[in-house]
């Protein structure tokens, strides 16, 4: 294959010392993988005082990777005029890095466009390629492309994929806790088990199953932060050679481990290990794995262009921006290296009104029955389209934009918000438990959490594409759709129990059916200008109070079941990280039963069966019947341990795995069990097996009756009455609620 | 991404936390009652939080006053019977606590009648100057 016309996918795109950048394609016609370089040069841009950029011309006249220097007049996205710049050509993109980092250091007055932008970035600005894409392409006998043509587009909705050899590595055991002794290696085409036996002969048969099967993209668990090192070193140890990479020149290349905050939350992200050639997705280190697996990934791959590698480990504020960062170089706007903007001046009496969020009422308490749950489709992004809220562009007057062509950010918006409502529109015409159906909704959730952190992005101050009064007008829009759709459906005759940034929760007499919600909704379109849609029509939904006060309310705090029987729950024990998985299922189980209620007339036999479950579950607890991993509470530390002056359980747990030489990091999970009398944790990740005995059974008691009391409450149950019950028995439950009084949302 | 100045319910802990000094000097009874009060001034955080007051504490005495409002319409729809017009009742209420004032001022007026013109003479009299004892 040499000296012709290939056609083919995208797979793997990274730079090349000698060459520019080095390509992997998926074969069109026959399946194999082939290799390709190409020459890229690469131009970046200086602006600032005169003197400066003539001290740079003269500097980089003698620069052998430079080749060409032109003074030019372009578009800085906050500046009303076009700057004066000096454009740099470089000849391939590692030596671009090279000699950026230099000049960054000697040429501190500078201002600095386009220096930084990622090689696959540039190459979809240049050559419309992104990862996955299909492309028809001309080398020479070197393989070296000379020509590229991309022959579809990452807004496909049903683009054609190629057939992508995924092969999968796991341990068979968590590698923290337990001794791992086998690996588990699979395939579409083979399962084998491979024992980690001491003559290294596992590490033939992978690297036979790497060599023949090829695979190009390798699933793994723990694979960043034990099984690759792990294999590397046994690698190293046995002298016997393992093909991780398909590129075989190329070393395993290593991210370094990062703790960040974000959203209120420290968070740790282990060390990363990449391939060439072929791409390592390590489960534990994908954000969003668990909400949208490889179909999710790929989709967000390929809509971002981020290297899939990549796309699959960090988060979506990274892929807005790369987003962003390519409308704008299509758009022949400069690209800030860092941005300079400072916040606008502002009066006291201008900061109250605009440093506002979105509106979160507080519910009106209890149970109620037949309730509408609407909400705005994406209403940030679609907040930020109508209005035209962009940091380069006039704000505007509430909903109303204050110019027509649209500006960076909703430029970038407006591609994925179509393409996600077309692909929710496409999931419908499948059954739900259609295989299709279930990528269609991945790759939907992909394009959500990137439409969910754009409007973040407006407001984080380093973000290139960021305005915080941009962020505020979006706030400001979002508060001002939620009113009108309040006005909206009071004008209707409906009850607002609840509004939620962009959800509201109607109720009326006699609206009991989906149809019944279509006109208010109709007319809160009119109103706003937005699409909503019907979440669906809740059987019944217990708004709940603050466990500290139960007078107060608590805006995120609720269960109910929709007629379709689906179970939604927020701000329960059920839903936090750090409740032990059997209390969460015990409390999901009572919710499930209270839902097999259809009726009123059914709720007394289901209130039976949902206590019934809650005491099966207490007495399986007092017998030593759940099994311990069940128990284990995922706690997290925030900070550094030696800056803690009181500590919490998992701190201590934290404590006791650093005495075990274990490095615990801020943002780090540490997960352990309560145990009785000192230490009152026990670190899951310590060596050995805890003692089934030892475990704090009163503890555990505590946390069920509290998932149990959140669950039971709308139903006239005190949790402190099911707690003492609970924890001395013998209390008699008050059971004789007034059950239609409740129904009715008194 | 952050704020610079205090969220809505921050500023509501802020305003509960200078009430302290004033509840603890309260009887028990009505730091009780105050307790209550400050739970109905949490239901209309959002609404607060919309209206962007410089004084937020405002808007928690407004919140307070609506929801105590609310209670004393519901207990008035409890008490009046059910097809009566609370606003015709409250009128006649009025008109007769009117009638009777004005039927023992009439009273007082006729078992005393005092001279016209001393009552001209007082009434001309700054009220500054009008000793104690002499008081209506």
């Amino acid at each position: 294959m040499s000296g012709q016309t290939f056609r083919g996918w995208l797979l793997d795109l990274y730079l090349n010392q000698q060459e520019g950048l080095t390509l992997w394609f998926i074969s069109e016609t026959d399946d194999c993988r082939q290799c390709f370089t190409q020459a890229f040069p690469v131009a970046f841009y200086a602006a600032g005082p005169r003197v400066e950029l003539r001290r740079l011309w003269h500097r980089l006249r003698k620069e052998s990777c430079v080749s060409a220097l032109e003074r030019q007049y372009k578009q800085d996205v906050f500046a009303a005029e076009p700057v004066e710049v000096l454009r740099v050509d470089v000849d391939t993109p590692a030596r671009q890095v090279a000699l950026f980092r230099q000049l960054e250091e000697e040429f501190q007055e500078l201002t600095w466009y386009d220096a930084d932008v990622t090689i696959s970035t540039r190459y979809i600005s240049r050559y419309g390629a992104f990862p996955l894409a299909l492309c028809e392409l001309s080398a020479d006998a070197q393989n070296r492309i000379q020509s590229i043509q991309v022959l579809n587009s990452r807004w496909d909705l049903m683009p054609a994929l190629p057939p992508l050899r995924v092969m999968e590595l796991t341990p068979d055991a968590d590698p923290a806790h337990g001794t791992v002794r086998a690996l588990s290696l699979r395939s579409d085409r083979f399962c084998q088990t491979l024992p980690l036996s001491p003559d290294g002969a596992f590490l033939s048969v992978l690297n036979a199953a790497l060599l023949d099967y090829d695979p190009d993209i390798l699933v793994t668990d723990w694979g960043d932060s034990w099984l690759l090192p792990f294999l590397l070193k046994q690698m190293e140890e046995k002298k016997i050679p393992l093909a991780l990479n398909r590129d075989a020149s190329r070393p395993v290349r290593w991210q370094k481990e990062i703790t960040y905050f974000s959203y209120g939350h420290i968070i740790y992200r282990p060390e990363e290990a990449h391939l060439f050639g072929r791409c390592h997705i390590d489960r534990k280190s994908a954000m969003m794995w668990s909400d949208y697996s490889l179909a999710g990934t790929l989709e967000m791959a390929r809509v971002t262009t981020l290297p899939i590698e990549k796309a699959a480990r960090v988060s979506p504020g990274q892929g807005i921006s790369a987003m962003q960062v390519i409308t704008a170089l299509e758009k022949d706007i400069l690209v800030p290296y860092q941005k300079r903007q400072v916040e606008e001046f502002k009066s006291g009496m201008q900061l109250i009104q605009s440093d506002r969020g979105g509106m979160i009422y507080q519910p009106k308490l209890g149970l109620h029955s037949d309730v509408g749950e609407v909400d705005f489709v994406s209403m940030y992004p679609a907040v930020i389209i109508r209005g035209n809220i962009s940091p380069e562009v006039p704000l505007p007057d509430v909903l109303t934009p204050a110019t027509e062509e649209l500006g960076v950010v909703p430029l970038t918006l407006k591609s994925i918000y179509e393409k996600r409502v077309a692909l929710k529109t496409k999931t419908r015409s499948y059954p739900p438990d259609h295989p299709m159906a279930k990528t269609l909704k991945a790759r939907s959730s992909a394009l959500k959490w990137l439409l969910v952190v754009c409007f973040g992005f407006l407001g984080y101050k380093n973000a290139r594409y960021g305005r915080i009064e941009a962020h505020e007008a979006v706030t400001k829009g979002g508060r001002e759709v939620l009113l009108r759709a309040k006005e909206v459906a009071e004008e209707e005759g409906f009850e607002v129990l609840q509004m939620y940034v962009d959800a509201l929760w109607l109720k009326k007499k006699g609206c009991s059916k989906p149809e019944h919600f279509e006109e208010v909704m109709r007319k809160i379109v009119d109103r706003t200008g937005l699409a909503i849609a019907l979440d669906g029509v809740l059987r019944w939904v217990a708004f709940l109070p603050s466990k500290t006060d139960a007078r107060v309310p608590i805006a995120n705090r609720y269960f109910g079941i929709f007629q379709s029987g689906e179970i939604k729950v927020r701000g329960l024990e059920a839903r936090r990280r750090d409740t032990p998985r059997w209390i969460g299922q015990v409390q999901m189980d009572m919710i499930t039963c209270l839902g097999q209620a259809k009726t009123r007339a059914d709720l007394p036999d289901a209130l039976r069966s949902a206590l019934r479950v809650y005491q099966d579950g207490l007495e399986a607890l007092k017998a030593g019947r759940v099994p311990l991993d069940l128990l284990v509470v995922n706690g997290k530390v925030s900070y550094a341990l030696d800056a803690y002056k009181s500590t919490t359980a998992s701190v201590r747990a934290a404590r006791q795995l650093e005495s075990a030489g274990m490095q615990i990091r801020p943002g780090q999970r540490v997960r352990f069990l309560f145990m009785q009398g000192e230490p009152d944790v026990r670190a899951w990740e310590l060596t050995g097996k805890p003692d089934p005995q030892s475990v704090n059974v009163h503890k555990y008691m505590e946390l069920l009756a509290k998932a149990g009391g959140s669950v039971l409450l709308p139903f006239g149950i005190d949790p402190d009455v099911l707690m003492e019950w609970t924890l001395k028995g013998g209390v008699q439950l008050p059971l004789a609620v007034q059950i239609d009084e409740l129904l009715t949302g008194r | 991404m952050g704020r610079t100045i205090a969220s809505i319910t921050q500023t509501w802990q802020q305003e509960e936390a200078a009430l302290k000094r004033f509840q603890r000097a309260l009887r028990k009874e009505d730091q009780l009652l105050l307790d209550e009060l400050l739970v109905l001034s949490r239901l209309h955080l959002a609404e607060a939080s919309y209206a962007s007051n410089l004084y937020p504490l405002d808007m928690y005495l407004i919140a307070i006053l609506l929801e105590v409002y609310k209670q004393l319409k519901s207990l008035q729809k409890e008490i009046i019977p059910e097809g009566a017009d609370p606003s015709v009742k409250l009128d006649s209420g009025k008109e007769a606590r009117f009638l009777t004032l004005l039927n023992e001022t009439l009273a007082v007026l006729t078992s005393e009648t005092p001279p016209a013109a001393e009552l001209t003479e007082e009434a001309a009299e700054p009220r500054a100057y009008t000793a104690f004892e002499e008081a209506p």
